[in-house]
């Protein structure tokens, strides 16, 4: 599967995680029901002189799911909950599903990913050795370190850098391919809209 | 006693002296390491077939020594906690823990994986590609493109469709076990479960004295429910279940022996009264008994449980020449012991060799579990005889009394109802005819592997949830695939495993298990390469479209993966793979997972037609083997019963059915007592019938060889109740095969011995 790794780190990116300062750092971050934003991913893959961009907007809700919508340079929507993960390409066909019963990973990846938006940072470190850096002001980095020997093998490097709310992640894997993702643009709400819910359903 | 006389007897007492030295010797090594078999399947007929009997020991070997504690609540933490407590009884060192098992493929086969990127992709994106529009491929490329990250097998410039990673995540698809929070978990029917394989060094399979796993178990279920509530335990394996075997029969041992052993001697107690004759008689029973556990090692090397939960009962038989020799010498001068011996002895022989001719047709089935049955109760008969004849009158020297009970007793023969054929008695027929007919018409046969299990049903139970949960293939049904090469022989196997896809997509089964799921065939692997290339330079481009990107690309060439690469990497990632027969022929199983009862004969059809493709099904293959040897033995018992009435015509003449009759009405009557207890007929039945036969019609014997003698009556009545009694124990056994055995003679022995005074002669003067 092409996402289910990788996601558990984008969601716990929305979010953040921490160590001995987490308490400095969770004074810094909102902890919101519901989080909207707008994403801008640049993928340079190995090989490839330019990198393959993108963009688009994304909903997280603590207790449901996550939305991740491309809008450029085509449609793509994604969308993990408890039951399932589903990438589609938004018009409508049937896209590709896996059913948390036949890949339990994604029961664990929702669950992170609920910790994550609450920030109960626990979830976090349990897979990840979290280096926190907070220069003054309000913004933070972080560096995470997988502690399972399958995502070692996977990702060479994680950053995520933040303020109120993260503001990128870079993704280094081990095949060369690295991934950077800003942030803007955060909404915090209370509820999702009844058009997200039913995406989310 | 003329000197000769004297000095044969005392040469005769010495040598039997030597031989139980011998026997004490071996009885002494044999027990410093104690090892009983305990497979059920070491019971049945060897089979005919070299391949399919390679292929059950194969799979029975890598499974010998794991087992799997798992435990599951509703709540992931409650789960945990308990897991915890489980690990900290059974493992605290984590040396036998195994983390194998999570689905996860090998760093090293992975590497030789990525090798062969091209060639190894599922049967589904195969179809897909067969008939993906140019359009559809770019699609999927490109879907792929704006994801975060990769699938972790390969970047997408190498496999811009993710075909290689989707392989990979079929591949890992045989475990549904996966890692969380440090534990093997997996999900089932709305519990959360945490799976503890362990692994012993030592094969389980025979071993007898270990036990130590399930001890620990117990302790383990004991502290759990004692400390977390709400967690369950479930437990399986094939060490557990030849421990739990072994203990059970070793309880069983020691109760019908310790049973048996009481009634022998409260019985020669009350009859003799004396103490001489109990220590006697319990020394040719323990010379007995060594002698059988000694000469069927000797025999056959190991001696398997159900061979010494049935031998137990050589107890409640063995007894008899003890006591027919002190019935002999009560109340008469000591000095006349020898010639006393003299004269019950050619009886003795006979009943020796009734009861040895019964067990050794025990022994006419080719089944290596009745063979030693045979063996063991004829050596122990024999032995504990010996003992008589060699020892009793050298070790007997002093006078034995008459007893009151003895007295009694002997005089119960003139009351008991004698048959004389008036209305009263043609009137007694007919109701017992109508009472024994009904039951006779209830009867029915039923041949199941499981009537020899002596596990207990409790660990079965669990046996089947872990399966299910853990979605194991089942070792009952399987497909055997031979062919000349390797290649065909992967072939054979992707044309039937073609054939089960739509079976597991329906939800006939759950799933399959093949050496093809991991080394495609050569064909197979080229017909992918050749599409992926296409499909891969479609995806380039759409990319280069996309973003403007100039850059040639060329597909590598894919290695293509053969199953000795396979193998030296992959390393026991599947529990059987393919092996070579001594022909120089190729073979694998495919095991299947989630079989039912309805989906057995889709199963046999999915296997038709293809010319290297065998479907196993041992359930019935084994209930078939049974099945057949019941039929067989049937028919042995009627040959034996035309045999023992034409003989007793010679001997006897016409009073012979006076002999026979009781025995055949004690037949008849077992039978209708199963009939009408619904309990099926199968093999074990039979054989207590033959048995039946065979000891029976002793009884008949000595009460038609003198008529109306006290002493007679009294060592035949004797030794019959101490015959029902340990076959009256052995019907409390667990294994439900000696249980029916036991209850078969306990019921025909009950009626024969009732009905052997009924038809006796008058008293002659």
């Amino acid at each position: 599967m092409r996402v289910v790794a990788c996601l558990m780190l984008l969601v716990s990116a929305l979010a953040h995680g921490a160590d001995a300062s987490q308490e400095q750092l969770l004074q810094r971050l909102r902890q919101p029901a519901v989080l909207r934003g707008s994403f801008t991913q640049e993928r340079q893959i190995s090989g490839f002189r330019r990198p393959v961009q993108s963009a688009g907007r994304f909903v997280v809700a603590r207790g449901t799911g996550l939305l991740w919508h491309t809008m450029r340079p085509f449609e793509s929507v994604l969308v993990l909950n408890q039951q399932r993960l589903t990438v589609s390409n938004g018009t409508g066909q049937p896209g590709t599903t896996l059913d948390a019963t036949r890949e339990p990973m994604l029961r664990t990846l929702d669950e992170l990913l609920q910790s994550v938006v609450v920030a109960d940072l626990k979830g976090l470190q349990a897979q990840f050795e979290v280096e926190l850096r907070l220069p003054d002001g309000a913004d933070w980095t972080m560096t995470l370190q997988p502690r399972q020997a399958a995502l070692r093998s996977r990702f060479a490097g994680i950053e995520l850098a933040g303020g109120e709310y993260v503001k990128s992640v870079r993704l280094q894997e081990q095949s060369g391919d690295v991934t950077t993702i800003r942030f803007a643009d955060q909404m915090e709400d209370s509820r999702l809209t009844g058009a997200e819910a039913g995406q989310l359903r | 006693m003329s000197p000769n006389a004297f000095r044969r007897r005392r040469a005769l007492a010495l040598v039997w002296l030597l031989v139980v030295a011998v026997l004490a010797f071996h009885q002494y090594h044999l027990w410093r390491a104690p090892e009983f078999v305990t497979d059920v399947t070491e019971l049945l007929p060897h089979q005919q077939d070299g391949v399919l009997e390679e292929a059950t020991a194969r799979l029975l070997s890598a499974s010998a020594t794991q087992w799997v504690v798992m435990v599951g609540s509703e709540d992931w933490n409650v789960t945990q906690q308990a897991a915890r407590t489980v690990l900290e009884t059974i493992d605290p060192q984590r040396r036998r823990l195994q983390a194998t098992a999570d689905g996860k493929v090998p760093e090293a086969l992975l590497e030789r994986i990525r090798a062969g990127r091209g060639a190894l992709i599922t049967r589904d994106s195969l179809d897909w590609l067969k008939g993906a529009s140019e359009s559809a491929i770019e699609q999927r490329a490109l879907q792929g493109l704006v994801q975060p990250v990769g699938d972790g097998v390969s970047s997408w410039r190498d496999d811009p469709l993710g075909l290689l990673g989707e392989w990979v995540r079929e591949r890992a698809q045989w475990s549904r076990l996966r890692p969380r929070d440090g534990w093997l978990w997996v999900e089932a029917e709305g519990a959360q479960w945490v799976v503890l394989p362990f692994a012993d060094s030592a094969s389980g399979l025979s071993s007898w004295r270990g036990g130590e796993n399930s001890r620990l178990l117990a302790r383990a279920r004991a502290l759990v429910a004692e400390r977390v509530g709400g967690a369950r335990i479930v437990a399986a394996g094939a060490s557990l279940q030849a421990e739990a075997a072994a203990r059970r029969a070793g309880f069983e041992i020691s109760v019908i022996g310790t049973g048996s052993l009481l009634a022998v001697v409260l019985l020669t107690l009350v009859t003799f009264g004396s103490l001489r004759p109990i220590l006697l008689v319990t020394l040719s029973l323990g010379v007995g008994c060594a002698a059988a556990l000694s000469v069927t090692d000797m025999i056959f090397g190991r001696v398997h449980l159900i061979t010494t939960v049935f031998g137990a009962t050589l107890i409640g038989v063995a007894e008899d020449y003890g006591i027919h020799y002190f019935a002999a010498r009560q109340g008469t001068p000591v000095d006349r012991r020898w010639d006393q011996l003299r004269q019950i002895s050619p009886g003795l022989w006979l009943a020796l060799a009734t009861s040895a001719i019964a067990y050794l047709a025990l022994g006419l089935a080719p089944f290596p579990g009745l063979r030693q049955i045979a063996v063991f109760s004829c050596v122990g008969l024999l032995a504990a005889f010996l003992t008589v004849l060699c020892w009793f009158p050298w070790l007997d020297r002093r006078a034995l009394r008459t007893t009151r009970f003895s007295e009694v007793f002997a005089r119960s023969l003139d009351r008991w109802p004698r048959w004389s054929g008036g209305w009263k008695w043609v009137a007694l027929a007919i109701v017992g005819t109508a009472l024994l007919l009904p039951g006779l018409l209830r009867l029915r046969s039923e041949d199941d592997l499981r009537q020899l299990q002596n596990a207990g049903p409790g660990l079965l139970a669990e046996q089947l949830e872990a399966g299910r949960i853990l979605g194991l293939a089942s070792p009952a049904q399987m497909y055997l695939v031979s062919a000349a090469d390797q290649e065909a022989l992967l072939q054979e196997e992707e044309a039937l495993t073609a054939r089960l896809a739509p079976l597991v997509r329906d939800g006939s089964i759950r799933g399959y298990q093949a050496v093809s799921d991991w080394v495609p065939s050569r064909a197979r692997q080229v017909e992918a390469a050749a599409l992926v290339a296409k499909a891969d330079r479609v995806a380039w481009h759409a990319m280069a479209v996309a973003t403007g990107e100039q850059i040639q690309l060329e597909p590598q060439v894919p290695q293509l993966l053969t199953y000795p690469e396979f193998e030296a990497a992959a390393g026991g990632q599947l529990p059987v793979g393919i092996w070579r027969d001594g022909s120089g022929a190729y073979h694998s199983l495919v095991m299947l997972g989630g079989v039912t009862r309805d989906s057995l004969t889709e199963l046999a059809r999915a296997g038709a037609g293809l010319t290297g493709v065998r479907w196993v099904d041992n359930t019935e293959r084994y209930s078939g083997v049974l099945s057949t040897y019941r039929a067989r033995l049937s028919g042995l018992l009627l040959v034996g019963v035309v045999g023992v009435v034409l003989l007793l015509h010679w001997r006897y003449g016409r009073r012979a059915w006076r002999a026979y009759l009781p025995t055949l009405l004690g037949g008849i009557v077992t039978l209708a007592f199963f009939g009408w207890l619904n309990i099926p007929v199968q093999i074990f039945v039979v054989l207590s019938l033959i048995l039946l036969l065979g000891m029976g019609i002793d009884y008949g014997i000595f009460m038609l060889e003198h008529p109306g003698e006290r002493s007679v009556w009294l060592a035949v009545a004797i030794a019959g109740i101490s015959t029902l009694l340990a076959f009256g124990l052995l019907s409390l056994s667990g294994t439900p095969a000696l249980r029916a055995f036991g209850l078969g003679i306990l019921v025909g022995e009950t009626a024969i011995w009732l009905l052997t005074p009924v038809f006796r002669l008058q008293a002659k003067g």
